[in-house]
């Protein structure tokens, strides 16, 4: 539990450059929501296309959220994503139970 | 022998991560998977809560109806809000690579912050559906709403409490092996926070505003 | 309230009297006790048992009840209970059943072997299993409260709304199901998160994912299991608790409520857990079959396969449950022929395990007896599942003691017996003795031959009409002697049950010593002394193939090879915040229980206060110097 120097790791610093990775992903994330919000606003689209749309939007920002802001793009990240995407498989079954089987 | 040995070391299962701070240790690594498959769990509960919000988000009983309640700015207000603070939250863990102890407290400082304009916001939006006459018990769709939201509501409270116990607790260790998988945690935590926020105004919002 | 006070008061007054009051040195002397070493603890062998021990409480609790209800079915309209009393006792009895006697006693054999199996010396969070325990502990206790506070819940396992909502149930019953459940399944989930990053992540060198004993693999399974069933539940038990605590409508179809919820949730849940509590099962009764024919699992690629096919399909066939509800004739036939798919994995085990034996040298041995009856009865278990799945058919069969029958079968010819055939073979390695084998035969002849009479007959009992959960029937010729029959056979289960815990007795006070492998095992836990130090491993052992122990003792050596040279052992400290956090839990639900919410709220910050207090701790436990591991490995 030796207190750790506050040098950076060399190998760490090449591969991330800098934050700039984060802030387009925020960049492009935040696009995505004004695009979900102004659809919604403006009403320029029947409601059977937009709700798969805005369904669509939702699903592209959560996936950027999972690799690029908690690091799922990482090596060794197997377990996690596949307990997140089976969590996801059964938390959808419920869904639907619930959508159209009442 | 030997070299059967070192084959078999290889055969080593621990998955092989890139050297970070806070993937130094063991312990480090039990955390961080371990926070993962709570998120699982955490997955599946939301998406139940979901699915019960969807089967009766038309239950209104006579009171006001989705299309009645929501308004797209305040939505958006704290949309932006939580959408910035999963960015803090993630330069503080970018910072926490470069070994920048101060860098982590500020980034993690602001994400706190981000997180309680949050909850007020969503405290004076709860206020003002109470007062339009949408309450935990007028209807069926009122208690799966309140259940819903003041269930991710709960949750960003909790992730305020823990990150500024967090912050407090280390502010003489600063970064060593043992603080920062608790960090790292900490982050992943509030970035799926943000995850469910992004279905629940998409699905609960934007959704309930087009009927 | 007021009887729950004079209690507590009154328990602190004997406590005062026996410690010799309250003094200065009062916590020294309390530290000092085997009874603080052991609630402190933050090993996973001491957890395990107690996980085991308490699982064994309460199927003491459920046995009689389950007792009582045959005796008030013993002729038709007899009056020995009367009908509320059922209902109530019905309701413990399945709940604690399921989720106070079979879970923990399957999480504590997890918790006492999976760790030697993999070759660690702890799992991954020692800690957080503890809480686990305790939550499950003050979860359990607070349920079993009802029984003295407020009345019992009586509205069946499933507690399906509305005959669970205040209008129908009044009084607190239910609501120490809901509250109690959900602490118990917070520890839980505590527990599976533990499993899997302990599977995962701390496996000896050279132990592959495909090198792990079958026992761990369906661990592996189970806890991911959990993970994924556990939030339905507590998600339904939510909503049930608004209903019925804060006025909530989830359930109430005047404010636009709908019922059918609770049905999906609950089985979305309970499909799963049905193989939460069967695949540990499984995977004992693949360790001792093996173990005991002296032969390699058969097929055990194969074997993990069907294990994980299980777990998944487990999850699409929820609806099974809930054929006669009127899902349509769509949702039905997808659900039924999900529902047959489960039979071609179990199918692959079954015919595994008797290739296993297929040649083997077999050994008779007490534990190898509950494996070997295991297989028939739960055979037959399974059948009658498939006819159950088979929608059109269902209609005939659902709400009638077939389905008693069937689960019983499955539940006590699969779980309970594979528990028992657990707790004969790991005993030795828990408690460093052997379970009696005479003994272990009147166990185990008596309880196997009263639990077919009991159950054989309920299915013709079914086909007669009999409709589950009555307290009573009228008199019909042939259901009034398959009752009398049944309940007959009550007594053999009795005898059974009685001649195990004398069998414990025994064996705690006279029972012969075990050597470090007294059934010449197969994996690594038989190569650790019996009982194992508590640092398990003075050295990791290096890990060379399937059943890695066998093949060492195949390759001449009686010892396992290190994979590292002797140093100083990290070990956790123990700690008693889990009490802390899980008294306060305990305190919120009673509060909850009895609509005292500032008592709720005040018992939440106690245990929000302790995970705080855990997050300051600074205790990062201590090394055992090398010096003292010499001295123990010379000494063992």
């Amino acid at each position: 539990m030796a207190q750790v120097q506050t040098n950076p790791s060399t190998s760490t610093e090449k591969k991330s450059k800098g934050a700039s990775k984060y802030l387009i992903s925020f960049a492009i994330m935040l696009t995505l929501t004004a695009i979900s919000f102004i659809a919604v606003g403006t009403g320029a689209m029947p409601v059977g296309v937009l709700i798969p749309v805005l369904l669509s939007l939702a699903m592209i920002q959560v996936l950027m959220q999972l690799f690029n802001f908690m690091h799922l793009s990482d090596k060794g990240s197997g377990f996690p994503i596949l307990f997140i995407f089976t969590g996801l498989f059964a938390g959808i079954l419920a869904v639907i139970a619930m959508l159209y089987l009442l | 022998m030997s070299v059967e040995i070192e084959k078999n070391l290889k055969l080593s299962v621990a998955p092989e991560m890139p050297a970070h701070l806070e993937t130094s240790t063991l312990e480090g690594r039990n955390k961080i998977l371990g926070l993962w498959f709570f998120l699982g769990a955490e997955v599946v509960m939301f998406a139940c809560m979901f699915g019960v919000y969807l089967a009766l988000r038309n239950s209104t009983a006579g009171g006001p109806t989705t299309q009645d309640l929501y308004e797209i700015p305040l939505v958006a207000i704290m949309t932006t809000i939580l959408l910035v603070s999963s960015l803090t939250s993630v330069l503080g863990i970018h910072e926490m690579r470069k070994g920048n102890f101060r860098g982590v407290q500020l980034w993690f400082g602001v994400t706190v912050l981000l997180g309680a304009a949050f909850l007020s916001l969503e405290i004076y939006e709860f206020f003002h559906y109470v007062d339009m006459g949408h309450t935990f018990t007028s209807s069926a769709f009122g208690t799966a709403f309140y259940t819903l939201v003041g269930t991710h509501g709960a949750h960003v409270l909790f992730g305020v409490l823990w990150i500024s116990g967090l912050l407090y607790n280390t502010r003489k260790e600063g970064l060593t092996d043992f603080t920062a998988p608790k960090f790292y945690v900490a982050s992943l935590y509030w970035h799926f926070i943000d995850v469910v926020w992004v279905f629940i105004f998409t699905v609960v919002y934007l959704m309930g505003m087009v009927g | 309230m007021a009887t729950f006070l004079v209690v507590a008061v009154f328990i602190a007054f004997i406590a005062l009297i026996f410690t010799g009051g309250y003094n200065s040195d009062f916590l020294d002397r309390a530290r000092k006790t085997k009874i603080w070493d052991w609630i402190t603890t933050v090993d996973h062998k001491k957890i395990g048992i107690l996980y085991i021990a308490s699982g064994g409480l309460f199927f003491i609790f459920a046995g009689v009840e389950a007792a009582l209800m045959r005796i008030q079915l013993l002729f038709p309209n007899f009056d020995f209970i009367g009908g509320a009393t059922f209902n109530q006792l019905l309701t413990m009895h399945g709940t604690t059943m399921i989720f106070l006697v079979a879970m923990p006693v399957l999480i504590g054999f997890m918790n006492v072997v999976v760790p030697l199996q993999i070759g660690a010396r702890d799992v991954a969070f020692p800690f957080l299993n503890a809480l686990g325990f305790w939550l499950f502990f003050a979860g359990a206790l607070l349920f079993h409260c009802s029984i003295l506070f407020g009345g019992m819940p009586d509205s069946g396992w499933t507690s399906y709304v509305p005959i669970s909502l205040n209008d129908y149930s009044q009084g607190p019953g239910v609501d120490y199901y809901t509250v109690g459940l959900q602490i118990a399944g917070l520890g839980t989930i505590a527990g599976a998160v533990n499993f899997l990053v302990t599977i995962i992540n701390m496996r000896a060198p050279g132990m592959t994912l495909l090198r792990m004993p079958m026992f761990t693999w369906t661990t592996l399974v189970t806890s991911a299991l959990l993970i994924f069933a556990i939030p339905p539940l507590t998600v339904a038990l939510f909503l049930l608790m608004f209903d019925r605590l804060f006025g909530g409508n989830f359930f109430n179809v005047a404010a636009g409520g709908d019922v059918v919820i609770w049905q999906h949730l609950f089985w979305i849940f309970g499909h799963p857990e049905v193989y939460i509590v069967i695949l540990p099962a499984f995977g004992m009764i693949s360790e001792v079959i093996s173990t005991f024919s002296k032969k390699r699992l058969f097929g055990y690629t194969s074997m993990v396969f069907a294990t994980v096919l299980i777990g998944f399909v487990g999850f699409m066939v929820w609806a099974h449950h809930m054929f006669t509800v009127g899902l349509g004739p769509m949702a039905n036939s997808i659900f039924a022929v999900a529902t047959m798919t489960v039979a071609v994995p179990t199918g692959i085990k079954v015919f595994n395990w008797l290739f296993t034996m297929w040649g083997g040298r077999l050994k008779f041995t007490t534990a190898m007896i509950w494996a070997v009856a295991f297989i028939p009865t739960f055979v037959m278990g399974g059948v009658t599942g498939v006819m159950l799945g088979t929608a059109p058919a269902d209609y005939q069969f659902h709400d009638t003691y077939f389905v008693v029958a069937h689960f019983h079968y499955v539940l006590i010819g699969g779980t309970v017996f594979g528990i028992f055939a657990a707790i004969y073979y790991w005993w030795p390695k828990m408690f460093g003795r052997k379970l009696n084998e005479k003994i272990g035969k009147w166990h185990f002849w008596p309880f196997f031959i009263g639990f077919h009479l009991t159950f054989f007959p309920q299915h013709f009992l079914g086909l007669f009409g009999m409709p589950r959960r009555v307290f009573t029937y009228e008199s019909t010729p042939m259901v009034d002697m398959i009752n009398f029959i049944s309940t007959i056979g009550v007594i053999g289960m009795t005898i059974g049950s009685l001649a195990f815990f004398y069998n414990i007795y025994v064996t705690t006070r006279y029972g012969q010593l075990a050597e470090a492998d007294p059934w010449d095992g197969r994996t690594l836990e038989w190569s650790i002394p019996s009982p194992p130090p508590n640092y398990n491993f003075a050295q990791i052992p290096l890990v060379r193939g399937l059943d890695a122990f066998w093949l060492e003792k195949m390759a001449g050596k009686k010892e396992m090879i290190p994979s590292e040279p002797l140093q100083p052992i990290h070990m956790p400290s123990s700690s008693h915040i889990q009490l802390i956090i899980s008294l306060g839990f305990f305190m919120s639900g009673f509060g909850f229980v009895f609509r005292g919410f500032e008592l709720g709220a005040l018992g939440l910050a106690i245990a929000f206060f302790g995970m705080f207090m855990r997050s300051f701790d600074k205790d990062r436990g201590y090394y055992i110097p090398k010096e003292e591991l010499e001295n123990v490995e010379k000494g063992a």
